[in-house]
């Protein structure tokens, strides 16, 4: 609810920023749970070997963050990572392995000891971080977020 | 002061000019300056560029001229007629060619100072490069020979970190609003300028392990610090150059290998490429000078499936499926370990035929979550071990290319001596190993043939012939096909006569590829040339059995009857028995006994030598 209050008193930003700042990380919000492309989609844009839409995110050679200006801040890396690998992180944290949670954790920053107790506090709440399978990248960002700031070992750890 | 310092600059320019003129001459042939303006010898011009962007150079002439382009390159560096602004500007952009000069030439420049290439330097912060090579995968014409890619890895990289490291890849570039068939021509003929792009790792894993389900390999190179910032600088050089792209030759492997080779002055890897580079190849050629260290596996997508299925009982993979089916299962009787093995394996499949079926996301979303609410509800750890990495990687197989000498007894007709020769890549019968399984790709194979009376004739030649037979089981349900699209020759009274065709076939195939594998197909072609009058349309069926004994030795059977409609001829057919061995990687002996009949029949045994090379 911070984030509303600073919104609120940075409106008299120009729009397109303070709507930039609303979300933590880039939300480009893919959906979770076969959210990836259908092979019909990678058919046509595969026959050249090519990826289509290489530049959605304005990285066009690493050296951009989402808005395709500054460089990439830690924060726009986890939210990028967490929006292209989304089916796997929901995956892995269900199990509580895996090498897409072990990513999350690692770019997350948590120490090795905190990346146990984060593993395991994602997965007893699974249904609070995946409310529903239209749930998008976004929304698990904060709803993940929202569990380490109410987690006193970890909320030192909320971003912000 | 300064007007002063480059007036003098201009006269002791003016005074030198004839001894700097000879050693430019020099400098302009010598390989690592061809290598950064990726000069090719050329057949009007002497020398031409691949890169086809005009920025890449700084001369008018310096696509086909590697002097003037020196020359301009250095007057650019000296602030010739710039702005110091101006001067640092184009250093920066061409930072390799700035380092690498830097070091040839009598020169006073200052060091590197570009604040966005620091920048970018920084936040790649290379310690090595992996070279990456995602095998062949059937269903998309590029990727047929693999695609190969590089990975940059950083100084603070752990395995966790893999994934976020940068990837370059160099791929064309499509026109989004061309069709399907657009793409698919253009992308094959070159019509698509290639470029690189650097990008996240993850992306290119979710693409080949996830979305295409192909196996990947990551060879780590032997490249010091220093090799790889002079390979970053060039890359860097590169990011906004085009290239022509085309299918065999000047593709993704041969872009990436004539950068790395800029590592050094002593390396050269793209020379030995002048026609086709396919990724396999490119592979050896890293291997052959000594750069590749053993490489990492990542299973792909259906690899993992099919694992994960082998740790499954039929009774606890049947319950998987009704989990599937009807959301729930009896958990009675499992413990909560197998429990989570039925959970875990349900979710991957219907991901897997949602990915390889594209189911629809309305229904399909629902249900994985479910599965994976479930699953989070059980206390236990993963009960699934991963697939091991298989005994031989890709850069041990045999090589592409490869040539035949036969003898031929025939039957009806003379016996025969012929040569043969393939350009790539691989067929059922030859030696598996660092192939994938059960797929066949010729491409550009001819075989000539000499009989005693001096008679030579071409006896065929198949532009294409393609066969992907991914075995349907209980897990995948595949469907294999084929196509092929040539000239061959076919039984007539008293000689063989010529045809042309084109074919293809849809079916299903059984077994396991590496030890029984069988399939059967629909097929349907297209004949023309002399052994018809007119166009002649086949419809009709294609089977065959083939039985890897060891990785070295293969049996075949393999045949196929197709009835020709309306014409005086009511159907032809063809038998063949076959047995290959390879005695050594890139040596086989092959027998060969085949029957074939069209308006006449004819039986011939064959013995030919393989070479690959």
């Amino acid at each position: 609810m911070k984030k509303i209050i600073a919104i609120a008193a940075l409106s008299i930003l120009p729009l397109t920023q303070a709507m930039a700042d609303q979300d933590i990380g880039c939300g480009l919000g893919s959906m979770v749970f076969a959210g990836q492309e259908g092979k019909v989609v990678k058919v046509l844009g595969a026959t050249t070997n090519g990826t289509s839409g290489n530049q959605t995110f304005g990285i066009t050679f690493g050296t951009l963050g989402c808005d395709g200006t500054g460089p990439v801040t830690s924060t726009a890396k986890l939210s990028l990572f967490i929006d292209n690998n989304v089916d796997q992180i929901a995956r892995d944290i269900s199990k509580g392995e895996g090498e897409a949670l072990a990513t999350l954790t690692e770019l997350w920053g948590f120490s090795e000891q905190d990346k146990a107790t984060f593993s395991t506090l994602a997965k007893t709440n699974f249904s609070a971080v995946f409310t529903s399978e239209n749930v998008t990248s976004q929304t698990v960002l904060e709803n993940l977020n929202r569990l380490v700031a109410n987690n006193s070992a970890l909320s030192s750890y909320t971003l912000s | 002061m300064k007007l002063l310092s480059q007036a003098l600059l201009f006269v002791l320019a003016i005074l030198s000019f004839p001894l700097l003129a000879s050693a430019e001459k020099k400098l302009a042939v010598q390989p690592y300056w061809l290598q950064l303006g990726h000069y090719r010898a050329a057949i009007l011009t002497e020398w031409k560029s691949e890169v086809d962007s005009a920025q890449f150079f700084l001369a008018s002439s310096g696509k086909t001229d590697p002097l003037a382009e020196l020359t301009a390159t250095i007057d650019a560096f000296n602030g010739k007629e710039l702005t110091p602004v101006q001067t640092n500007k184009v250093r920066c952009q061409f930072p390799a060619r700035y380092t690498w000069l830097k070091s040839k030439i009598d020169n006073s420049w200052p060091e590197l100072n570009c604040i966005k290439l620091n920048q970018w330097e920084k936040t790649v912060n290379p310690a090595g490069i992996t070279l990456v090579f995602p095998t062949a995968f059937m269903n998309n014409p590029s990727s047929m020979f693999g695609h190969t890619l590089l990975r940059i890895d950083a100084k603070d990289q752990n395995r966790n970190r893999e994934l976020v490291a940068f990837a370059v890849n160099f791929a064309a570039q499509p026109n989004a609003t061309d069709n399907a068939a657009a793409y698919a021509f253009k992308g094959l003929v070159g019509m698509y300028p290639g470029n690189f792009t650097v990008m996240p790792y993850y992306r290119k894993v979710r693409e080949y392990n996830d979305i295409e389900s192909r196996d990947i390999w990551e060879y780590k190179l032997n490249f010091s610090e220093q090799e790889i910032r002079r390979i970053l600088l060039h890359l860097w050089e590169l990011q906004n150059a085009t290239f022509d792209y085309y299918f065999i030759d000047e593709n993704c492997s041969y872009q990436l290998l004539s950068l790395l080779q800029l590592a050094n002055e002593n390396l050269d890897l793209t020379s030995s490429f002048d026609f086709q580079a396919i990724p396999s190849d490119t592979v050896l050629a890293l291997k052959n000078n000594l750069l590749l260290q053993q490489p990492n596996y990542r299973p792909a997508f259906g690899t993992r499936l099919f694992h994960y299925s082998t740790q499954l009982s039929s009774q606890e993979l049947q319950s998987a499926r009704d989990l599937i089916n009807d959301g729930d299962f009896d958990r009675s009787r499992y413990s909560t370990n197998r429990q989570a093995a039925i959970l875990e394996m349900a979710y991957e499949w219907l991901n897997f035929n949602f990915n390889d079926q594209k189911l629809n996301r309305d229904s399909i979303a629902p249900r994985l979550k479910n599965l994976l609410y479930q699953r989070s509800k059980l206390d236990t750890t993963s009960p699934f071990t991963e697939p091991l990495k298989p005994i031989a990687s890709p850069e041990q197989g045999h090589s592409s290319s490869r040539m035949g000498l036969t003898f031929a007894n025939n039957n009806n007709y003379d016996n025969e001596i012929k040569l043969s020769y393939r350009l790539a890549y691989h067929d059922l019968l030859d030696h598996s190993i660092g192939y994938i399984p059960g797929a066949k790709i010729s491409f550009f194979d001819i075989e000539g043939s000499f009989s005693k009376n001096n008679n030579s004739r071409l006896d065929h030649f198949y532009l294409i012939d393609a066969m992907s037979l991914a075995p349907d089981n209980e897990i995948f349900n595949s469907w294999s096909w084929n196509i092929r699209l040539g000239y061959d020759r076919q039984p007539d009274i008293d000689k063989k006569t010529g045809r042309y065709f084109t074919q293809g076939g849809y079916g299903k195939s059984f077994g396991n590829p590496n030890s029984i594998h069988s399939f059967v197909l629909g097929t349907i072609e297209l004949n023309y040339g002399d052994i018809t009058d007119k166009l002649e349309i086949g419809i009709g069926t294609e089977l065959g059995t083939i039985w890897q004994i060891t990785p070295h030795n293969k049996l075949a059977l393999t045949g196929s009857i197709l009835k020709l409609i309306d014409t005086k001829n009511t159907y032809h057919s063809q038998v063949a028995l076959s047995w290959n061995w390879s005695f050594k990687t890139n040596w086989s002996l092959r027998s060969n006994i085949n029957y074939k009949s069209w308006i006449t029949n004819d039986t011939q045994a064959k013995l030919t030598l393989y070479h690959y090379f």
